[in-house]
Protein backbone atom coordinates (compact mmCIF):
# COMPACT_ATOMS: atom_id res chain seq x y z
CA UNK A 1 0.00 0.00 0.00
CA UNK A 2 3.31 2.01 -0.01
CA UNK A 3 3.68 4.94 -2.54
CA UNK A 4 6.90 5.94 -3.81
CA UNK A 5 5.74 9.32 -2.93
CA UNK A 6 7.18 11.70 -6.06
CA UNK A 7 10.76 10.69 -4.73
CA UNK A 8 12.59 10.83 -7.87
CA UNK A 9 13.57 14.38 -8.67
CA UNK A 10 14.28 13.41 -12.42
CA UNK A 11 10.57 13.26 -12.79
CA UNK A 12 9.26 17.15 -13.46
CA UNK A 13 5.67 16.05 -12.47
CA UNK A 14 7.62 15.23 -9.18
CA UNK A 15 9.25 18.34 -8.56
CA UNK A 16 6.67 20.20 -9.79
CA UNK A 17 4.25 18.51 -6.93
CA UNK A 18 7.09 19.72 -4.62
CA UNK A 19 7.87 23.00 -5.98
CA UNK A 20 3.89 24.43 -6.15
CA UNK A 21 4.05 23.69 -2.37
CA UNK A 22 7.05 25.78 -2.15
CA UNK A 23 8.92 22.82 -0.77
CA UNK A 24 12.05 21.52 -1.92
CA UNK A 25 11.95 18.02 -3.69
CA UNK A 26 14.15 15.93 -1.86
CA UNK A 27 17.55 15.09 -4.00
CA UNK A 28 17.23 11.33 -5.74
CA UNK A 29 20.48 10.06 -4.51
CA UNK A 30 19.78 11.32 -0.96
CA UNK A 31 16.14 10.48 0.21
CA UNK A 32 12.74 8.85 -0.73
CA UNK A 33 9.58 9.43 0.47
CA UNK A 34 6.86 6.84 0.68
CA UNK A 35 3.18 7.69 1.72
CA UNK A 36 0.65 5.25 2.20
CA UNK A 37 -3.20 6.36 3.28
CA UNK A 38 -4.41 2.43 3.74
CA UNK A 39 -3.38 -0.35 6.04
CA UNK A 40 -2.34 -4.06 4.88
CA UNK A 41 -6.27 -4.86 3.94
CA UNK A 42 -6.77 -1.94 2.03
CA UNK A 43 -9.05 0.44 4.86
CA UNK A 44 -8.33 3.85 4.40
CA UNK A 45 -5.92 5.12 8.03
CA UNK A 46 -8.05 6.78 10.16
CA UNK A 47 -7.08 8.68 13.91
CA UNK A 48 -9.65 6.79 15.77
CA UNK A 49 -7.98 3.70 14.74
CA UNK A 50 -4.97 1.81 16.71
CA UNK A 51 -2.65 1.06 14.13
CA UNK A 52 0.88 -1.32 14.63
CA UNK A 53 3.15 -0.29 12.11
CA UNK A 54 6.37 -3.58 12.12
CA UNK A 55 9.19 -3.80 10.03
CA UNK A 56 12.50 -5.46 10.14
CA UNK A 57 15.39 -3.61 10.59
CA UNK A 58 14.77 -1.01 7.74
CA UNK A 59 18.49 -1.37 5.84
CA UNK A 60 18.72 2.70 5.97
CA UNK A 61 21.30 4.74 7.53
CA UNK A 62 18.57 6.96 9.06
CA UNK A 63 14.35 7.31 8.65
CA UNK A 64 11.33 8.98 9.63
CA UNK A 65 7.90 7.90 9.88
CA UNK A 66 5.61 10.83 10.28
CA UNK A 67 2.28 10.75 11.02
CA UNK A 68 -0.53 13.59 8.68
CA UNK A 69 -3.58 13.98 7.70
CA UNK A 70 -4.37 13.47 3.96
CA UNK A 71 -7.25 16.06 3.47
CA UNK A 72 -5.55 19.54 4.28
CA UNK A 73 -1.62 20.20 4.32
CA UNK A 74 -0.39 19.79 8.05
CA UNK A 75 2.60 22.58 8.67
CA UNK A 76 2.42 23.07 12.10
CA UNK A 77 2.77 19.76 14.16
CA UNK A 78 3.55 16.57 12.19
CA UNK A 79 4.34 13.69 14.92
CA UNK A 80 7.54 11.96 14.03
CA UNK A 81 9.47 9.29 15.08
CA UNK A 82 13.14 8.89 13.54
CA UNK A 83 15.77 6.04 13.72
CA UNK A 84 17.57 7.85 16.51
CA UNK A 85 14.48 7.58 18.86
CA UNK A 86 13.33 4.03 18.05
CA UNK A 87 13.07 1.32 20.36
CA UNK A 88 14.25 -1.65 18.63
CA UNK A 89 13.86 -5.57 19.77
CA UNK A 90 16.20 -7.64 20.28
CA UNK A 91 15.87 -9.17 16.72
CA UNK A 92 16.18 -5.82 15.46
CA UNK A 93 12.36 -5.77 14.44
CA UNK A 94 10.23 -2.64 15.51
CA UNK A 95 7.34 -1.92 16.79
CA UNK A 96 5.31 1.26 16.29
CA UNK A 97 1.62 2.05 17.42
CA UNK A 98 -0.19 5.06 15.68
CA UNK A 99 -3.04 5.46 18.18
CA UNK A 100 -4.75 8.95 19.96
CA UNK A 101 -3.93 7.20 23.23
CA UNK A 102 -0.62 6.07 24.75
CA UNK A 103 0.51 2.60 24.09
CA UNK A 104 3.60 1.20 25.69
CA UNK A 105 6.55 1.42 22.94
CA UNK A 106 7.23 3.58 20.22
CA UNK A 107 4.24 5.65 19.76
CA UNK A 108 2.91 8.27 17.36
CA UNK A 109 -0.01 10.16 18.13
CA UNK A 110 -1.87 11.76 15.05
CA UNK A 111 -2.64 15.60 15.62
CA UNK A 112 -5.58 15.53 13.87
CA UNK A 113 -9.09 13.74 13.10
CA UNK A 114 -10.16 12.13 9.68
CA UNK A 115 -8.36 10.62 7.63
CA UNK A 116 -4.47 10.20 8.16
CA UNK A 117 -1.05 9.60 5.83
CA UNK A 118 1.92 8.03 6.88
CA UNK A 119 5.14 9.03 5.97
CA UNK A 120 8.26 7.09 5.28
CA UNK A 121 11.65 9.40 4.75
CA UNK A 122 14.60 7.09 3.84
CA UNK A 123 17.71 8.02 3.63
CA UNK A 124 18.93 6.80 0.50
CA UNK A 125 23.18 6.71 0.48
CA UNK A 126 24.76 4.38 -0.97
CA UNK A 127 24.53 2.13 2.29
CA UNK A 128 21.01 1.70 1.69
CA UNK A 129 19.71 -1.18 -0.59
CA UNK A 130 18.00 -0.70 -3.91
CA UNK A 131 14.97 0.72 -4.05
CA UNK A 132 13.32 -1.73 -5.85
CA UNK A 133 14.34 -4.36 -3.09
CA UNK A 134 13.65 -2.16 0.45
CA UNK A 135 10.90 -4.41 2.08
CA UNK A 136 8.59 -1.23 3.41
CA UNK A 137 6.73 -1.91 6.72
CA UNK A 138 3.65 -3.35 7.57
CA UNK A 139 0.95 -1.40 8.72
CA UNK A 140 -2.24 -3.36 10.79
CA UNK A 141 -5.18 -2.09 11.96
CA UNK A 142 -6.09 -3.27 16.00
CA UNK A 143 -9.33 -1.80 16.63
CA UNK A 144 -10.82 0.93 16.38
CA UNK B 1 -11.64 20.73 -41.80
CA UNK B 2 -12.57 24.13 -39.89
CA UNK B 3 -13.18 22.29 -37.05
CA UNK B 4 -10.11 19.84 -37.72
CA UNK B 5 -8.11 23.60 -37.63
CA UNK B 6 -9.64 24.45 -34.23
CA UNK B 7 -8.81 20.86 -32.24
CA UNK B 8 -5.55 21.29 -33.41
CA UNK B 9 -5.12 25.01 -32.08
CA UNK B 10 -6.71 24.05 -29.36
CA UNK B 11 -4.24 20.67 -28.62
CA UNK B 12 -1.03 23.14 -28.93
CA UNK B 13 -2.48 25.76 -26.89
CA UNK B 14 -3.30 22.75 -24.39
CA UNK B 15 0.18 21.22 -24.93
CA UNK B 16 1.99 24.64 -24.08
CA UNK B 17 0.06 25.60 -20.53
CA UNK B 18 1.08 22.47 -19.71
CA UNK B 19 4.19 22.43 -20.60
CA UNK B 20 4.63 26.14 -18.94
CA UNK B 21 2.99 25.13 -15.83
CA UNK B 22 5.04 22.42 -15.69
CA UNK B 23 8.29 23.94 -16.16
CA UNK B 24 8.06 27.44 -15.46
CA UNK B 25 5.55 27.80 -13.10
CA UNK B 26 6.74 25.62 -10.13
CA UNK B 27 10.36 27.15 -10.01
CA UNK B 28 9.21 30.38 -10.06
CA UNK B 29 6.51 29.47 -7.46
CA UNK B 30 9.04 27.97 -5.15
CA UNK B 31 11.52 31.19 -5.38
CA UNK B 32 8.74 33.72 -4.47
CA UNK B 33 7.82 31.41 -1.22
CA UNK B 34 11.22 30.80 -0.67
CA UNK B 35 11.54 35.01 -0.19
CA UNK B 36 8.79 35.36 1.79
CA UNK B 37 9.92 33.02 4.45
CA UNK B 38 13.62 33.80 4.09
CA UNK B 39 13.11 37.38 3.25
CA UNK B 40 15.35 38.42 6.40
CA UNK B 41 18.88 37.13 4.47
CA UNK B 42 20.57 38.41 1.75
CA UNK B 43 21.99 36.05 -0.91
CA UNK B 44 25.53 34.69 -0.63
CA UNK B 45 25.51 34.49 3.14
CA UNK B 46 24.93 31.56 4.91
CA UNK B 47 22.42 30.94 7.36
CA UNK B 48 20.41 28.64 9.61
CA UNK B 49 16.66 28.51 8.58
CA UNK B 50 14.22 30.10 11.35
CA UNK B 51 11.90 27.26 12.36
CA UNK B 52 8.58 28.42 10.75
CA UNK B 53 10.41 28.73 7.65
CA UNK B 54 11.70 24.94 8.11
CA UNK B 55 7.92 23.33 9.07
CA UNK B 56 6.86 25.24 5.75
CA UNK B 57 9.75 24.21 3.03
CA UNK B 58 10.30 20.54 4.62
CA UNK B 59 7.32 19.75 6.14
CA UNK B 60 8.01 15.98 5.82
CA UNK B 61 11.43 16.16 7.65
CA UNK B 62 11.13 15.87 11.43
CA UNK B 63 11.33 19.13 13.38
CA UNK B 64 13.91 18.82 15.37
CA UNK B 65 16.26 18.63 12.04
CA UNK B 66 18.55 21.02 11.36
CA UNK B 67 18.70 23.09 7.80
CA UNK B 68 21.48 25.36 6.98
CA UNK B 69 21.01 27.41 4.05
CA UNK B 70 23.24 29.60 1.53
CA UNK B 71 21.07 31.18 -1.05
CA UNK B 72 23.86 32.21 -4.04
CA UNK B 73 23.48 34.23 -6.68
CA UNK B 74 26.62 33.85 -8.97
CA UNK B 75 25.84 37.00 -11.41
CA UNK B 76 28.47 38.91 -9.69
CA UNK B 77 31.01 36.14 -9.68
CA UNK B 78 31.61 32.43 -8.20
CA UNK B 79 30.75 32.08 -4.08
CA UNK B 80 32.95 30.18 -1.81
CA UNK B 81 30.70 27.84 0.80
CA UNK B 82 32.94 27.14 4.05
CA UNK B 83 31.35 24.16 5.70
CA UNK B 84 31.67 23.34 9.39
CA UNK B 85 29.39 20.27 10.18
CA UNK B 86 29.22 17.94 12.69
CA UNK B 87 30.49 14.49 13.05
CA UNK B 88 27.59 12.66 12.36
CA UNK B 89 25.12 12.18 9.62
CA UNK B 90 24.90 15.22 7.38
CA UNK B 91 24.06 16.24 3.33
CA UNK B 92 24.67 18.81 1.27
CA UNK B 93 22.57 19.06 -1.72
CA UNK B 94 23.16 22.01 -4.48
CA UNK B 95 19.56 23.28 -5.58
CA UNK B 96 19.24 25.57 -8.67
CA UNK B 97 16.60 28.26 -8.48
CA UNK B 98 13.84 25.98 -9.74
CA UNK B 99 14.49 23.22 -7.72
CA UNK B 100 16.79 21.27 -9.71
CA UNK B 101 19.15 19.09 -7.91
CA UNK B 102 22.95 19.93 -9.27
CA UNK B 103 24.98 18.23 -6.31
CA UNK B 104 24.97 16.53 -3.40
CA UNK B 105 27.14 14.90 -1.21
CA UNK B 106 27.30 13.18 1.99
CA UNK B 107 29.24 12.94 5.53
CA UNK B 108 30.08 9.21 4.09
CA UNK B 109 31.29 10.59 0.82
CA UNK B 110 32.59 13.45 1.87
CA UNK B 111 35.12 11.55 4.38
CA UNK B 112 35.72 15.37 6.26
CA UNK B 113 33.01 17.99 8.07
CA UNK B 114 34.88 20.64 7.36
CA UNK B 115 35.59 21.76 3.65
CA UNK B 116 35.08 24.76 0.65
CA UNK B 117 33.25 24.55 -2.08
CA UNK B 118 33.11 26.91 -5.08
CA UNK B 119 29.87 27.40 -6.64
CA UNK B 120 30.48 29.06 -10.02
CA UNK B 121 28.37 29.41 -13.28
CA UNK B 122 28.79 26.56 -16.35
CA UNK B 123 30.95 28.11 -18.87
CA UNK B 124 29.56 29.55 -22.38
CA UNK B 125 30.59 28.06 -25.65
CA UNK B 126 33.03 31.24 -25.74
CA UNK B 127 34.56 30.69 -22.14
CA UNK B 128 35.68 27.26 -22.59
CA UNK B 129 37.98 28.71 -25.58
CA UNK B 130 39.00 30.90 -23.64
CA UNK B 131 39.06 29.15 -20.28
CA UNK B 132 41.18 30.72 -17.35
CA UNK B 133 43.46 28.07 -15.14
CA UNK B 134 41.84 26.59 -12.33
CA UNK B 135 45.16 25.62 -10.74
CA UNK B 136 45.85 29.06 -8.81
CA UNK B 137 42.60 29.28 -7.47
CA UNK B 138 42.88 26.28 -3.63
CA UNK B 139 39.37 25.71 -3.42
CA UNK B 140 38.85 24.85 -7.58
CA UNK B 141 41.80 23.06 -7.56
CA UNK B 142 41.18 21.20 -4.75
CA UNK B 143 38.20 19.75 -7.03
CA UNK B 144 35.13 20.50 -4.57
CA UNK B 145 33.28 22.84 -7.70
CA UNK B 146 30.12 22.98 -8.73
CA UNK B 147 29.01 25.08 -11.89
CA UNK B 148 25.48 25.87 -12.49
CA UNK B 149 23.88 27.13 -15.39
CA UNK B 150 21.71 29.23 -13.50
CA UNK B 151 22.92 32.43 -11.87
CA UNK B 152 20.85 31.97 -8.72
CA UNK B 153 20.55 28.81 -6.40
CA UNK B 154 20.93 27.64 -3.10
CA UNK B 155 22.90 25.14 -1.13
CA UNK B 156 21.13 23.71 1.82
CA UNK B 157 22.93 21.05 4.96
CA UNK B 158 20.69 19.51 6.43
CA UNK B 159 21.79 17.53 9.79
CA UNK B 160 19.26 15.65 12.04
CA UNK B 161 19.04 15.81 15.82
CA UNK B 162 17.13 13.77 17.88
CA UNK B 163 15.88 16.01 20.63
CA UNK B 164 15.86 19.93 21.01
CA UNK B 165 19.13 19.72 23.47
CA UNK B 166 21.33 17.68 20.74
CA UNK B 167 20.08 20.51 17.53
CA UNK B 168 21.01 23.41 19.97
CA UNK B 169 24.43 21.49 19.67
CA UNK B 170 24.18 20.70 16.42
CA UNK B 171 23.48 24.28 15.40
CA UNK B 172 26.65 26.13 17.15
CA UNK B 173 28.56 23.79 14.91
CA UNK B 174 26.86 24.69 12.04
CA UNK B 175 26.37 28.37 12.60
CA UNK B 176 30.60 28.25 12.29
CA UNK B 177 30.03 27.96 8.06
CA UNK B 178 29.88 30.98 5.80
CA UNK B 179 29.46 31.72 2.37
CA UNK B 180 30.71 34.31 0.47
CA UNK B 181 32.04 36.09 -2.55
CA UNK B 182 34.92 33.98 -4.07
CA UNK B 183 37.29 35.55 -6.06
CA UNK B 184 36.80 34.44 -9.55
Amino acid sequence: MWNLGAGTSSNPYAVAHFLLAGQVPPAQSLFRIYTSGRDDDGNRLRSECVYMISANNLPARWWSLSVEPSDIPDKTSTPVITSDQIVRGLDGSMIIAVARHPIPGNWVRPSHDGNIEIQLLVSNDGSSQEVSSLILPSVKRVGC
Amino acid sequence: MRNLYWIIVAAVLAIGVHIVTLIFVPGFMFERNLNRLAADFPNNKFFLLPREAQRRIFPEYPPDALFGICRFDLTAGPVALNANLPDTFWTLTVYSKSGKTLYTVTDQQSGTDTFSLKLAMAPGLLDMFSAKNDDDDPVASSGWKVLSEDARGFALFWVPAGDQAMRENLSEILARSSCNRASS
